[in-house]
């Protein structure tokens, strides 16, 4: 079965912050990540827009503060 | 290459592991940077890792270029850097200069532009005199300039051109500060593509200075560019001929039958050899190894009309059915250079996987099955990377050249000595000035076999036993009848106490061994040490797994052995009559040639 959007999501979380897959979920988010800083969103952003081919504006980038919003920005813009 | 490049994540993940299995191994690169440089640090690992040159870098707090540099206790220097990279760009301190020309004029432009330049120079000037790091600094680019007027460059004062002209002075500027060197920020973005060099999202959220796309061709830009202060450029470059230098099969197709001229496909190899020519001409020496028949490969050089390289540009030629890495040994032996020091350009892969398998140390250029691709496989070696190319750099290939003419020479002479005196050897020594400093710190961070100690002591080191009252810096050049040699020993002694001294350094270029150059040389040295006060000279020997051919050195020109495992060390007594000139090379002063120069 291919990866879901989700899963795709939390394996590029994953490798940003140097954690094993099943360290990442759902509901991984900047609390619990203290590296999850203003310049690793930036990193999240180019790694997302790298993983799906979408452009992700300021604004939708200031809304990645967990994996569950990430998803649902991606989700938003047509990704499945 | 044509694998896949990372995604974003992926660089993150790589760089980790990288870090993670090597780090220790890192060189430190500094990065200040009037943008959000951050963003380049997983790809900076990555890239300097495939170059076999990792680096760990640090990166200032952004914007912060004086503060850090001039402060001697600030986070920068507190890194101890061995590289540092001033990358400001013209986007973030005169931003609006570009827009301000038209109505400010050429001479206002001009001069806003120097003060940016002049900044640069005094900020690698300050960095210079605080730290020991290499120094690259980014020059400037501006593609707004043609993008909003694309006829900026039919205006002579134009902003394309003013921008030219203030770049040709950063080079000016920083070719005066030793190990100072521009970092061709303008040619990256150029070759990578301007218009879509910086990505306004991500400049104008986070200042980057770049697209996510374009931190690939950055990182690997400044990666090759520190790699080159790091490491020494190679030495030589062993073509094969078939197929590699020319189309077609020699020995089968015949001198007529292969493709090598003016039209399709024969002025791809043709353009390809001038490529190489020019490498030779930068210092590059060339030599071949060709499974071919001697005499048919010597009459093809000699005679075909469309070789560009003539039988005399090649250092050595090596035609026979012997294996390539045979063949590879034999060239490095006779020019007397390491194997690592090599680049192999072959077009038979089978020839590569052979001589990788066997001599991992020679770098082997992935050639292109396609020949409108080997210039551009050419471009790709950074081995051919060095930053200025010293006048003793440039005539590298003809010095070798002399030296197959010497060898000749030698085997009609009947003795040593005879052969020795028909060399016409001229030898000056003196002490190190501003203009042989930069030569002899690189003698010092190269030379491996004729090296006593192999303490690779950096400019400021150096600067600072030239300076010292109870130490000397020496050199001696040395000239013969077949050409001038250049400046080949560099020797450092200092005061140990009120009898002795002591030889810190002393190294001689491999290409004069076994002409007694170290002879004179020790000669002046002990010389110099008697005329200080010391009635004993101290030899240190410190093994190294490249400088065996010195080990016996100190015994066999009469020092005593004195104990010392790790450092072994001798002692002479500085009698008159110790350590005579050779006689069979001519002394000749600095004065002398002044007034010969005059």
């Amino acid at each position: 079965m291919p990866e879901s959007v989700e899963q795709r999501t939390c394996r590029v979380v994953a490798e940003i912050f140097g954690l094993s897959a099943d360290q990442v979920t759902r509901d991984t988010s900047h609390e619990q990540i203290e590296e999850w800083d203003s310049l690793n969103v930036l990193n999240i952003l180019m790694a997302v827009e790298g993983e799906f081919g979408v452009s992700i504006s300021p604004e939708e980038a200031a809304e990645f503060v967990s994996v569950e919003k990430i998803v649902t920005v991606l989700k938003s813009k047509g990704v499945e | 290459m044509t694998t896949q490049p990372l995604k974003p994540a992926e660089y993150l993940k790589a760089a980790r592991e990288i870090e993670a299995v090597h780090g220790d191994t890192a060189r430190t690169l500094a990065v200040i940077s009037t943008f959000t440089a951050e963003l380049l640090r997983p790809y900076l690992i990555v890239e300097s890792h495939q170059l076999d040159c990792l680096v760990r870098p640090w990166f200032g707090p952004f914007g912060q270029l004086e503060q850090l540099v001039l402060d001697e206790a600030s986070a920068l220097w507190q890194q101890s850097p061995d590289v540092l990279w001033i990358a400001a760009r013209l986007e973030d301190v005169d931003p609006r200069l570009v827009h301000d020309h038209p109505h400010i004029g050429p001479e206002a432009t001009r001069q806003r532009l120097d003060a940016v330049a002049q900044r640069l120079v005094n900020l690698a000037r300050a960095a210079r005199d605080k730290h020991r790091a290499s120094i690259l600094v980014s020059n400037l680019t501006c593609s707004a300039a043609h993008q909003l007027n694309p006829f900026d460059a039919n205006d002579p004062d134009g902003f394309v051109h003013l921008l030219a002209e203030t770049n040709r002075q950063l080079a000016r500027d920083l070719s005066t500060i030793p190990d100072a060197n521009v970092f061709d920020y303008a040619a990256t973005v150029a070759s990578a593509g301007a218009d879509e060099w910086s990505d306004p999202k991500l400049w104008y959220m986070a200042r980057s200075g770049c697209s996510s796309d374009n931190m690939i061709p950055l990182a690997r830009a400044v990666a090759r560019a520190t790699a080159a202060q790091l490491r020494p450029a190679a030495k030589c470059i062993v073509l094969d001929l078939d197929n590699t230098l020319w189309g077609g099969v020699l020995g089968d197709d015949g001198p007529e039958g292969i493709k090598l001229g003016d039209d399709y496909p024969g002025n791809v190899f043709k353009d390809f050899q001038a490529a190489l020519l020019g490498l030779r001409h930068r210092g590059f020496l060339l030599a071949i190894a060709s499974k071919n028949d001697e005499q048919t490969v010597l009459d093809m050089l000699d005679t075909h009309p469309e070789m560009l390289l003539a039988r005399d540009q090649f250092a050595h030629i090596a035609a026979n059915w012997d294996p390539k890495p045979v063949n590879l040994r034999r060239i490095a032996e006779a020019l007397n250079i390491g194997l690592d020091s090599l680049v192999f350009v072959d077009d038979n892969p089978v020839e590569r996987a052979a001589v990788r398998a066997e001599l991992p140390m020679v770098h082997v250029v992935e050639l292109p099955p396609d020949p409108l691709r080997y210039l551009a496989a050419l471009r790709d070696v950074p081995l051919f990377d060095r930053p200025r190319d010293l006048q003793e750099d440039r005539q590298r290939a003809d010095m070798y050249q002399n030296e197959a003419q010497r060898r000749q020479v030698e085997q009609q002479a009947t003795s040593v000595e005879d052969f020795l005196r028909s060399l016409q050897m001229e030898a000056e020594v003196g002490q190190c000035d501003s203009t042989t400093l930069e030569r002899i710190h690189q003698l010092i961070q190269k030379t491996n076999q004729f090296n006593l100690t192999t303490r690779r002591h950096n400019l400021e080191d150096v600067r600072r036993f030239a300076a010292a009252d109870d130490a000397r810096v020496a050199w001696l050049r040395l000239r013969d009848r077949y050409g001038d040699l250049g400046l080949v020993c560099v020797g450092i002694i200092e005061k140990l106490d009120e009898r002795a001294w002591v030889v810190d350094t002393l190294l001689m270029s491999c290409r004069v061994m076994g002409r007694q150059v170290e002879d004179a040389f020790l000669s002046y040295l002990a010389g110099e040490a008697r005329d200080a006060g010391a009635q004993t000279l101290c030899g240190v020997f410190r093994r190294t797994p490249k400088n065996t051919p010195v080990k016996d050195f100190y015994q066999t020109k009469g020092f005593k052995p004195v104990g010392g495992e790790e450092e072994q060390r001798f002692e002479a007594e500085l009698t008159n009559d110790a350590f005579p000139w050779p006689d069979v090379i001519c002394r000749v002063s600095k004065s002398t040639k002044e007034s010969v120069g005059a």
